[in-house]
């Protein structure tokens, strides 16, 4: 029985999508009746099941998220195609959560808002419990939001999310996805991350210099339509008391120049503003590294300025200078502090503005782009495979080719053996298969821009990491408009070849643009984009 | 007779393609011929089956380096075996095909048929004797025994069989035992098998690679420290030493052990040989194209692993991270640089599973634990002396100390030898897992700060420390229930 099931739903699925949320349920009597001692054991057939039929096969646990999902019109939703993640919360959870908000039952609450809260249950993506690191879950949810895992003190069996709910059944593989089931239902971040930090006691201080610099308005301004993430190394009174800073005067008296506070270029206010960084980095995203030297640079909220993000002894530190003696450290007591627009973690010592030295800079096109490192086939470890990614718009790699014909494209692609540096290249790559985007055209009218993050202001010698291929594209390079050496794609023995593209000046902390101009067009395979700093 | 012969084929000659085919343990079950009485007619028919026994170990060496040391912080899974590489980063899912144990239990069908059947040939066969039958019956509970100490030390509590499969076709299903009870078995079994066994063989390799009074007694005094039964460890421990015929060879000595092989301190060996046709590949798995390898801050200047540099075991254990044991054909030189790799026709190392120095240290560990510290501290200058090293062990006599300072001496005796994870986790498990710290730290040290976090967080448990049951082999037997912390990730 369990054998001509799983081969009949496998071929019935297309079909099944296609159905009315009305025969899915007929359709659901008959297969929940045919195989209720499967689903009673440990091998079930949930992974022929979509989301909403399996979550409806388990009432005693689901029925009021699934009432949930039908009350918002979003049933459907859950049983046709997908790869999503669902944390699903139980009945107890819906029930806890139905009296919180004072309500009997799941159809008294507002629709619109009922729906926010299962879109913030639910990624278009599909997470294993594996892929739940200390951080962010690498997607945003339906509402764009970002979700925030967590471990406690019993390995994957304390697994939380938002630090509030447990994942108490993981895993439930289905055929449009994943699902955990959660003993919370997980409560809408809408705080600002002004509004977050203003909540913290710890950080009183610093949130009141939020404010009188005026960062807390640029904190707080969160566009629905282009909404920013920001990371905040907030300082704990604790940490200001021990500086001999008791109030947000002797803060100022430390550290203002001109006295308006909200001038941009005052010192006080860049003091504050350094405590921004550019984009959502939890803790997991701080600790990743392109390199082995594990050491990269972080844009602030102050124009031009950055701060290095570095690993040292298993611990997170920020703009580590051996030299001066310097470092601020990441308090992991206190970090991954969710709000809608960003993160929040506090910090050991304050931060004031550093001008990190040029440092080697590594920027990996599959892994440094979100846009990639979100794909679903991403490092799957497929080996020899080849992903088309023409469709994906990755904003720091821009390729245009004239006339566009066919077979032409960019892809996504992994190597078995490919790790270990080639010639010229410190670049080790951490995964095997390596990963690394393949540009192929015939024409030979075309380019490639790729725009790395800013690098600090400095002499660089500049490197294409490219992968050996069978079959050559040539190229005139461009640095910020200038010409470099032409480029021709070779074939090289193994690993990565470091091709060095000139020497170059940048006068300001800015990004830069690398320009590829087709001469000939062909395969080109780039990992990455090194610059080196020249004394 | 024809279908016996070509289950000899299958048995005595190469068994490789007939054991390497077959992953779940029902598919290994000898065919149902082997348990009619009319098979078994002779001598010859016991020794091609105890033959299969032997190779169904050998074919475990892969597992036994898996379960027994990537965990630990020295030897690291690498290359292309993703699967390995998850469970040294304890990134381990009931689908990862290291928890499977088909090939424990592979070898312990093949000895509980010969421990069976063996009488049947006697009675059949009147050259056979009685001396003879015991003493294959005494390999036969030897190799069980062997197999299910790897298995306890790395699932815990494991199905016990003690009969052979009746039949292919037969629907096998059984419970888990608890790991006391197999421990007990595993007692049991040596403690018979010690007294009908042979002393010794008439070949090298048949004295090194086949079960002796002497190797039986080795796996008891390693199974004894297990169950922290320290005083009987203590007093078999000594007995091999004392009256053994393997000993501690002089300095000079040291890289025999690893080659040729079989030297004077080898006690138990699983035999490979170009010659025979048994290749063995330890030489690929770390050298050729590695799977494993040690760390390049092995034996730093800051973290010197070799307290002593006279200590012979610093060149010729670990040479810029690959296990130098299965490759090198004399210690390597540092000034000038030069290594001596074995010819083409030497990639046969052995794998050890007890020499004489394991007998020292469980010695020693067992006598810490008894607080005989100084009787400790004894041992390990003894077995040091021979390394090289002829300052005196310079440690605080306490307890914790002590075991720590015998833990690091046991990596620089054994890296590369599938011992460091089972080592840390019998010293951490003790009174109620009292040094589960010490587990923790040592195998964190290498964890990058992204990783840490999460790897805290599954050590907290002390039931992450062994295998889940691999998901084929609950399908296959309905009676077994998931290890404890891994039950949620089975579901699918």
């Amino acid at each position: 029985m369990k054998m001509l099931l799983r081969y009949k739903q496998k071929a019935d699925y297309k079909f099944l999508r296609q159905l009315t949320a009305i025969s899915c349920v007929v359709c659901l009597l008959v297969i929940a009746v045919g195989c209720e001692r499967d689903i009673d054991q440990n091998f079930s057939v949930n992974e022929d099941l979509p989301i909403g039929l399996y979550l409806e096969s388990r009432p005693n646990d689901f029925s009021l998220w699934i009432e949930a999902l039908k009350e918002t019109d979003l049933y459907n939703a859950f049983n046709v195609g997908g790869t999503y993640t669902a944390f699903v919360p139980d009945n107890d959870a819906m029930t806890a959560f139905m009296q919180e908000h004072g309500k009997s039952q799941v159809s008294d609450f507002d629709k619109e808002y009922l729906k926010e809260v299962v879109k913030y249950h639910t990624l278009n993506t599909k997470f294993m419990h594996t892929n739940f690191i200390e951080g962010y879950i690498p997607d945003t949810t339906f509402t764009g939001d970002k979700l925030i895992t967590k471990y406690g003190d019993a390995g994957i069996n304390s697994i939380y999310v938002n630090d509030e709910a447990l994942i108490v059944e993981k895993d439930i593989e289905v055929i449009n996805g994943v699902a955990h089931k959660i003993d919370k239902v997980l409560t809408v971040v809408t705080e600002s991350l002004y509004e977050q930090i203003k909540k913290d006691e710890t950080l009183t201080l610093f949130a009141e210099a939020l404010e009188k610099t005026g960062w807390s308005d640029f904190l707080s301004e969160m566009d629905k339509n282009n909404l920013k993430f920001y990371t905040i190394l907030g300082v704990s009174n604790d940490v200001f008391a021990a500086n001999g800073v008791n109030s947000f005067q002797d803060l100022a008296n430390k550290y203002s120049d001109i006295g308006n506070y909200k001038d941009a270029k005052d010192s006080l206010n860049m003091f504050v503003g350094y405590h921004i960084l550019n984009g959502g980095l939890s803790y997991g995203d701080l600790s990743t590294f392109p390199t082995e030297n594990k050491k990269r640079n972080v844009l602030t909220a102050v124009e031009g300025e950055l701060a290095t993000v570095s690993e040292e002894n298993q611990e997170i530190l920020f703009n580590d200078d051996e030299e001066l003696n310097y470092k601020v450290e990441l308090n992991t007591e206190n970090m991954n502090n969710l709000a809608k627009n960003g993160v929040y973690h506090v910090i050991k010592q304050e931060m004031p503005v550093y001008t990190p030295k040029p440092t080697e800079i590594v920027w990996v096109l599959t892994e440094d782009n979100p846009e990639i490192s979100g794909l679903p086939f991403y490092r799957d470890g497929l080996d020899n495979s080849s992903r088309s990614i023409n469709e994906v718009d990755v904003e720091r790699i821009k390729w245009k080719i004239t006339p566009m014909t066919e077979g032409a494209g960019i892809s996504y692609d992994q190597r078995f053996n490919m790790t270990k540096p080639g010639p010229n290249s410190p670049v080790t790559c951490e995964v095997n298969p390596s990963d690394f985007i393949r540009f192929y055209t015939a024409e030979k009218n075309g380019w490639i821009e790729l725009r790395p993050p800013t690098i600090v202001k400095g002499k660089y010698k500049v490197y294409l990491g490219i992968i050996n291929a069978p079959g050559r594209a040539t190229f005139q390079t461009f640095v910020d408009g200038q010409k470099g050496p032409i480029y021709n794609h070779g074939w090289w023995a193994a690993g990565y070849q470091d091709k060095d593209l000139g020497t170059y000046t940048f006068g300001k902390t800015e990004e830069h643009v690398i320009k590829l101009s087709y001469i000939k067009g062909w395969i080109f395979q780039l990992h990455h984009i090194r610059f080196e700093p020249v004394e | 007779m024809k279908i016996k012969t070509i289950i000899y084929v299958a048995l005595m000659g190469v068994t490789m393609a007939m054991t390497t085919g077959c992953n779940e343990w029902l598919d290994v079950l000898p065919e149902d011929k082997i348990l009619k009485d009319e098979f078994w007619e002779s001598k010859e028919d016991v020794e091609g089956m105890l033959a299969a026994a032997y190779n169904a170990t050998r074919e475990g060496v892969h597992a036994m380096i898996v379960h027994g040391e990537v965990r630990g912080p020295v030897l690291k899974a690498v290359g292309n075996d993703g699967d390995a590489r998850k469970i040294d980063e304890f990134d381990i899912l009931p689908s990862n095909k290291w928890t499977k144990w088909s090939n424990y239990y592979k070898a312990i069908g093949y000895a509980n048929t010969v421990y069976k059947m063996a009488p049947t040939a006697e009675a059949n066969d009147p050259i056979f004797y009685e001396g003879e039958l015991k003493a294959y019956q005494s390999e036969a509970l030897f190799l069980r025994a062997l197999n299910y100490f790897y298995l306890v030390r790395t699932w815990g509590d494991v199905p016990l069989i003690t009969e052979p499969y009746e039949t292919d076709a037969q629907e096998f299903t059984m419970a888990k035992s608890t790991q006391e009870e197999v421990l007990n078995q595993i007692v049991a079994d040596l403690n018979q098998a010690v007294s009908t066994a042979k002393l010794s063989y008439d070949k090298l390799e048949y004295v090194k690679g086949r079960a002796t009074q002497w190797s039986i007694k080795a796996l008891l005094a390693d199974v004894y420290l297990w169950m922290d039964n320290y005083q009987k460890a203590e007093e078999v421990a000594t007995d091999v030493i004392k009256n053994g015929p393997a000993f501690l060879t002089p300095p000079e000595g040291w890289f025999s052990i690893f080659y040729p092989g079989n030297s004077v301190e080898g006690i138990f060996e699983l035999q490979f040989s170009t010659k025979y046709n048994q290749k063995g590949d330890l030489y690929s798995w770390f050298y050729q194209s590695p799977l494993f390898r040690v760390s390049l801050m092995f034996d730093t200047e800051e973290e010197p692993v070799y307290d002593d540099l006279e200590d012979a075991r610093r060149y010729g254990s670990v040479y810029f991270g690959e296990v130098y044991k299965y490759w090198g054909s004399a210690p390597f030189t540092l000034e000038p640089v030069e290594v001596f790799k074995r010819s083409d026709y030497e990639r046969d190392a052995n794998w050890s599973i007890y020499r004489i120095s394991d007998m020292y240290l469980i010695l020693a560990e067992a006598l810490t634990e008894q607080q005989k510290f100084g009787e400790a501290v004894d041992i390990l200058e003894e077995l040091r002396a021979a390394r090289g090293i002829e300052s005196s062990v310079s440690v605080s006599m306490d307890k914790v100390s002590l075991e720590d300072f015998i833990l690091q001496e046991r990596t620089r005796e054994f890296v590369g030898e599938g011992k460091e994870w089972f080592d840390l986790l019998r010293i951490a498990k003790r009174n109620n897992y009292e040094r589960k710290d010490m587990l923790m730290s040592a195998v964190l040290i290498n964890a990058s700060a992204k990783d840490l976090p999460v790897m805290k967080s599954k050590l907290t448990d002390p039931n992450s420390y062994y295998l889940p049951i691999h998901i084929d082999e609950l399908k296959n037997n309905d009676k077994l229930i998931q290890n404890p912390y891994y039950e949620d990730v089975t579901k699918i």
